[in-house]
């Protein structure tokens, strides 16, 4: 059964700002709390009563704390073996935090985050309900204005250390006429469906950096190869796509493709590989045009009802050879689930002996092969998190084998959210995430340094996305958010002039 | 036998999609980026999105149980392995199986959109305030019921023996949900009291008649759950004669009667 979150923590007098256990985003089915973070939660409680009385704070006030965050990661280090740098001051004195990791030592650059076209698309309300999400810090509800852009706005840079992000595509295609003929414009081209579509993308990065005076947003385009299709030929429209083409790049400003190999949205009757003829095609043309940078779904790949197989990373090998010029970042790097579903043990999703994750291994695999091909960078958007939940050894297999074989010069931060709410609990337990001596002599993995941290939490995304590290970027002001609400009232969750509006701006 | 042609009398929608374009849709993979916590895991395994279903080489088949195997011929289309295991038909899958194992077949080519059945098979042409209003969600929890709607839909594949007025073909021509499937697809549902016909196929014309006939609110909704591919419902409802379709007038209930299953069209 079923109970809401903030039933549950009301009912437990439970709170934490880490997940104590496995979470889902909407890409994956939660596996239920397991003995260890079990174990987990109850010395998170237990240990937060004692300092919170300590302190003389109220027990829920101390866990909004960083050092309730702290708290949390001393927890995990009890029951998992040191997986986090903590040190029992820091779970008491804020100045011992402050000082130990002072805000601002990492250009932290999200190249995974989202929202919706103000619609609430059930997933925090799906995860919200389910037990395994008990016990976070913060709440997840399901209305429109949780997924909306105001509060990823908020959760980004408001309840984040952030500095920058790249708002990520989701699948879906534009319609580029009417039935008359007349090119639409703004939300005229998603009249079915858009989730996130790629105009919208452009519209809120304008939005953003508009409010900041800076740049802190760049955007993704989803135009893919089978996204506009000649039924005749049974071959990609390849007007209309070059139309979509260009226009993504030139109006849109988009700074990436965000493909999704195992999607249809253009009825194609399949998808496509990254390695296929049409594929091929597309990268031609997007590299004609200067667009040279491909961020690609991995993984994840059962949300597809029939072409979940597309989502397997080992074409990335093929399209990285031949396309020694384009940047290839794989997304989730390729984890083909979540370590949350109840069968993956069984199914040899994980092999604990050798930590090899189903998918990330082929995406490994590809590397080992070809140690001079330097285009692809697997990201850990919805890989991080949920492996250092479900069990800080796995994050250490994951991030240790990322390392060891792409180099830390080549994994990219990401976190997925808004659907995880802020990522500020990710960035916190990256910071102080650390390899066991044990696993780096076990499995020749690397000790993390600072350096590696800093080059994962952004300058590797910052160096592919050409963004200037020294360039002054404003905190969004004040009154952003009631700027941005304001104006989200006026236009309505579904803006007819949606597109006018960010024209001005590039204007 | 007597043919009955229902009319348009099912109060559904005036729609009508017979020998009109597909209309724009939403596809399955689009649904399923919201839907898939609650949908994904189940449907994977229902036998309506394994009408067509690949083996482990990627090669396609007909069935959830691989039963002949399918040949990509340009968009929309498949050959099928012929009964001789030798020979690629190029027809018969358009001409006979395309409505039924595949998703939105265009009236015109014959050639379908995607293979197995989309979300759109049945929920129809998804409007897009859906996600902020459940009740314009064709079938989902809050969308008012409507036993005719309801056979309609079903009634789209599971009335085997029904026909195309408009095409001719085994199959409706271009049905949507929402659309009065009796208008252009003719059934005999004289069927229901066929003793010679199969249980499962004599069970979905009685409830089909009962709907249309006799204004019956008992869809096959009412004791089938399609997602998770369940009939545990129909163990509420209470004994009627069309129980007796399947189980024995007298002795425990839990006894099925046994039945075979043959199609002339589907050719087993």
């Amino acid at each position: 059964m079923w109970i809401r979150k903030f039933e549950r923590d009301r009912n437990k007098g439970v709170t934490s700002p880490v997940p104590t256990q496995m979470l889902s985003t909407e890409e994956f089915i939660p596996r239920p709390q397991n003995e260890r973070q079990k174990h987990v939660e109850h010395l998170i409680g237990e240990m937060s009563e004692q300092k919170a009385k300590k302190l003389a704070m109220d027990r829920r006030k101390f866990m909004g704390t960083s050092m309730g965050l702290a708290t949390c990661f001393s927890a995990m280090n009890t029951v998992y073996g040191k997986a986090f740098d903590v040190d029992e001051a820091e779970t008491m004195e804020e100045d011992a935090i402050a000082e130990k990791w002072p805000k601002g030592e990492y250009f932290v650059m999200d190249v995974q985050s989202h929202f919706t076209n103000g619609i609430p698309i059930g997933l925090r309300g799906d995860i919200g309900k389910m037990e395994f999400f008990k016990n976070m810090g913060f709440t997840l509800k399901e209305d429109k204005e949780s997924y909306s852009f105001h509060n990823f706005v908020k959760e980004m840079f408001f309840d984040s250390e952030t500095d920058m992000i790249v708002i990520s595509g989701v699948p879906g295609k534009e319609q580029q006429r009417d039935k008359e003929g007349k090119v639409l414009e703004g939300a005229a081209r998603t009249p079915f469906f858009g989730i996130l579509p790629s105009w919208l993308m452009a519209q809120a990065r304008e939005e953003i950096n508009a409010l900041a005076q800076s740049k802190r947003a760049i955007s993704q385009g989803n135009l893919a190869p089978n996204h506009y299709w000649d039924k005749t030929t049974n071959k990609p429209d390849k007007a209309a796509t070059i139309e979509q083409m260009e226009r993504e790049l030139n109006l849109y400003k988009i700074s990436s493709w965000k493909w999704y190999c195992h999607t249809d949205p253009g009825q194609s009757g399949g998808g496509f590989q990254c390695d296929d003829d049409n594929a091929q095609w597309f990268i031609d043309e997007s590299r004609k045009r200067g667009m040279k940078f491909f961020s690609v779904h991995k993984g994840y790949s059962y949300q597809s009802r029939l072409l979940g197989h597309l989502a397997n990373p080992k074409d990335i090998e093929k399209a990285a050879l031949n396309n020694p010029d384009v940047t290839w970042v794989i997304y989730h790097s390729a984890l083909q689930h979540g370590s949350n579903e109840p069968d993956w043990k069984a199914a040899n999703q994980y092999d604990p002996t050798t930590g090899d994750f189903a998918w990330h291994n082929i995406l490994m695999d590809i590397k080992k092969r070809n140690p001079k091909m330097t285009n692809v960078y697997p990201e850990i958007g919805s890989f991080f998190g949920p492996l250092v939940i479900a069990d800080p050894v796995m994050a250490m297999h994951g991030i240790g084998k990322n390392v060891k074989y792409y180099g830390a010069d080549h994994v990219i931060w990401g976190t997925d959210c808004l659907w995880w709410g802020s990522p500020q609990w990710v960035i916190d337990a990256f910071k102080r995430f650390q390899i066991s001596d044990e696993m780096c002599e076990k499995f020749g993995y690397k000790k993390l340094s600072k350096e590696d941290k800093a080059m994962i939490f952004g300058q590797n995304a910052a160096r592919l996305y050409k963004i200037d590290l020294k360039a002054k970027r404003n905190p969004l002001p004040a009154d952003a958010l009631t700027r941005l609400k304001t104006a989200y009232m006026e236009r309505g969750p579904n803006p007819t002039n949606g597109a006018y509006g960010w024209v001005r701006a590039d204007d | 036998m007597v043919i009955i042609l229902v009319l348009s009398v099912l109060g559904l929608n005036a729609q009508d999609h017979a020998g009109k374009p597909v209309p724009t849709y939403v596809t399955g993979d689009e649904c399923l980026f919201c839907h898939r916590v609650k949908v994904v895991d189940t449907w994977q395994q229902n036998p309506h999105a394994r009408t067509i279903w690949p083996n482990e080489k990627g090669e396609e088949f007909i069935g959830s149980k691989l039963a002949r195997p399918l040949r990509k011929a340009g968009y929309g289309k498949f050959d099928i392995l012929a009964a001789d295991k030798k020979t690629w038909d190029k027809e018969k899958f358009a001409n006979r199986c395309a409505g039924c194992h595949a998703t939105a077949v265009d009236p015109e080519t014959k050639a379908f959109a995607t293979t197995a059945l989309d979300c759109y098979a049945c929920h129809g042409v998804a409007d897009p305030n859906h996600t902020k209003d459940a009740t314009l969600m064709r079938f989902s929890s809050k969308y008012p019921k409507n036993a005719r709607e309801i056979v309609s839909v079903c009634g789209s594949c599971h009335l085997r023996g029904g026909k195309s007025h408009s095409s001719g073909l085994p199959y409706p021509n271009n049905f949507v949900p929402g659309d009065d499937l009796f208008h252009d697809f003719e059934v005999d549902l004289a069927q229901a009291d066929n003793e010679k016909l199969n249980a499962g196929d004599r069970h979905v014309f009685a409830n089909v008649r009962d709907v249309l006939k006799n204004g019956s609110s008992s869809t096959c909704l009412s004791c089938h759950a399609i997602h998770t591919d369940s009939s545990a419902k129909h163990k509420r409802v209470l004994t009627s004669a069309i129980c007796q379709n399947c189980h024995n007038a007298e002795g425990p209930k839990s006894a099925v009667k046994k039945y075979e299953v043959h199609s002339a069209l589907c050719e087993y």
